[in-house]
């Protein structure tokens, strides 16, 4: 054995310096049960986050589209009363005739049905779009975030997660051009988008709290930084 | 002594079927020294409180396993370093040692370790890079040996061997530097 071996062996037990802090017992006697509460507050508000963002989305949607909506249902309403080569071109007071009618007709009824579909697509196109606005606007934030500790390897499992949420997502819209629109499936892409916003979410404030530990730790000019490619 | 290890034992049969305040007898009782193995093999504090809660939350809860009740210690030693390892396993960079620095060693004449405090070289061991740092660590104070240590860290025995040097080489310089400017 070595002198320098022999040296610290022997003085081992002098060498603690250091303590833990004083809440670190807190912390592990803690019981698993308590953390449920947290959880599900966290739940519950992300529940109402989405909500709220459902809301202002349909609510959008609504305003957007009622003019355009009002515009389509004419020329499909006038289809079914007259012949392909008798129809007329389309004008606003046949859109109040429709609407002023007691009964309506049952070409108005096919409309109305059909509708269904559209506002969904629209919906889902909305989501596409203003998810995707917030998803690139925090992979944006991510890319240009200085990276001060760990290697890059360290976020692999989060680039692992969002991979397979881009697949998870291409798969529903495959389903959905193959079998076209439905509520659950508007439900899965929803969640998609939200899981993907959590995970990013969580690696900005991974890097963050990183980062904030490393800067507190060491000298400002012994730091070597990087950026993700994610 | 033998009464210590009879109280220990006492404890460790109350802690194994969840009794809190046997829980955090052995806690108080073993913390410190297991943290200061921590922040010898992280190097910070915060990376050391997030290993050591989790040897204790591991130990705790395999405790049923523990066989001799008077071996605590030892035990749970090796579920914190074992920790360690595991913590700083993918992280490391190893830079390259070559023979040429490692023969400056066999030049030791003095134990420039004796000429400075504990508290000193504890502090230095702390500041020396990822991947020797283990290395130095687990072979000089936690008695690892070099094949064990290249089994635990997936390097060869060489590098194991090559970094251990390193450190050592490393603390000397930042010693003597230490000893220049504070005499």
């Amino acid at each position: 054995m070595g002198e320098l071996k022999k040296y610290l062996q022997q003085h081992k037990e002098e060498m603690s310096f250091d303590e833990p802090g004083p809440l670190l017992w807190e912390k592990i006697a803690a019981p698993p049960a308590k953390k449920q509460p947290g959880r599900l507050v966290k739940f519950t508000v992300r529940f109402a986050v989405a909500a709220v963002i459902l809301v202002m989305l349909l609510a959008g949607i609504r305003f957007l589209t009622s003019e355009k909506t009002q515009e389509k249902i004419e020329p499909v309403a006038i289809k079914k009363q007259a012949p392909a080569d008798t129809i007329p071109q389309p004008s606003t007071p046949a859109i109040a005739e429709i609407k002023d009618t007691v009964k309506p007709a049952p070409a108005l009824a096919v409309v109305k049905a059909k509708k269904k579909p559209d506002e969904r697509y629209a919906l889902m196109k909305s989501f596409k779009e203003s998810y995707g606005e917030l998803v690139n606007y925090q992979l944006q934030n991510i890319r240009t975030t200085p990276v001060y500790a760990e290697n890059p390897a360290y976020f692999n499992d989060f680039k692992t997660r969002l991979r397979q949420m881009d697949t998870d997502e291409a798969a529903i819209r495959t389903n959905i051009r193959q079998n076209g629109i439905s509520n659950t499936l508007i439900e899965q892409l929803i969640n998609v988008y939200q899981q993907k916003l959590d995970v990013l979410k969580s690696l900005q404030q991974e890097i963050n709290k990183m980062n904030t530990r490393v800067q507190q730790e060491n000298p400002a000019d012994s730091l070597n930084k990087y950026y993700l490619n994610i | 002594m033998g009464t210590a290890k009879t109280i220990q034992a006492a404890v460790v049969t109350k802690a194994v079927n969840g009794d809190r305040d046997a829980q955090a007898w052995l806690y108080h009782q073993y913390s410190k020294a297991m943290f200061n193995v921590c922040t010898r093999m992280t190097g910070n504090h915060s990376n050391a409180e997030d290993i050591l809660q989790e040897a204790f939350m591991t130990a705790f809860k395999n405790l049923g396993q523990l066989k001799d009740a008077d071996s605590f210690g030892g035990w749970l030693k090796r579920i914190v370093v074992n920790e360690c390892i595991r913590h700083g396993k993918n992280g490391f960079a190893w830079s390259e040692w070559s023979d040429e620095q490692s023969d400056t060693l066999a030049d030791e004449t003095t134990e420039w370790w004796s000429t400075v405090s504990l508290e000193i070289l504890h502090r230095e061991i702390k500041k020396l890079p990822d991947g020797c740092r283990q290395v130095f660590v687990l072979y000089a104070m936690e008695d690892y040996s070099h094949k064990d240590i290249a089994a635990d860290l997936g390097v060869s025995e060489s590098t194991s061997k090559s970094q251990y040097h390193r450190a050592r080489q490393l603390l000397r310089e930042r010693i003597n530097i230490q000893i220049a400017i504070h005499g």
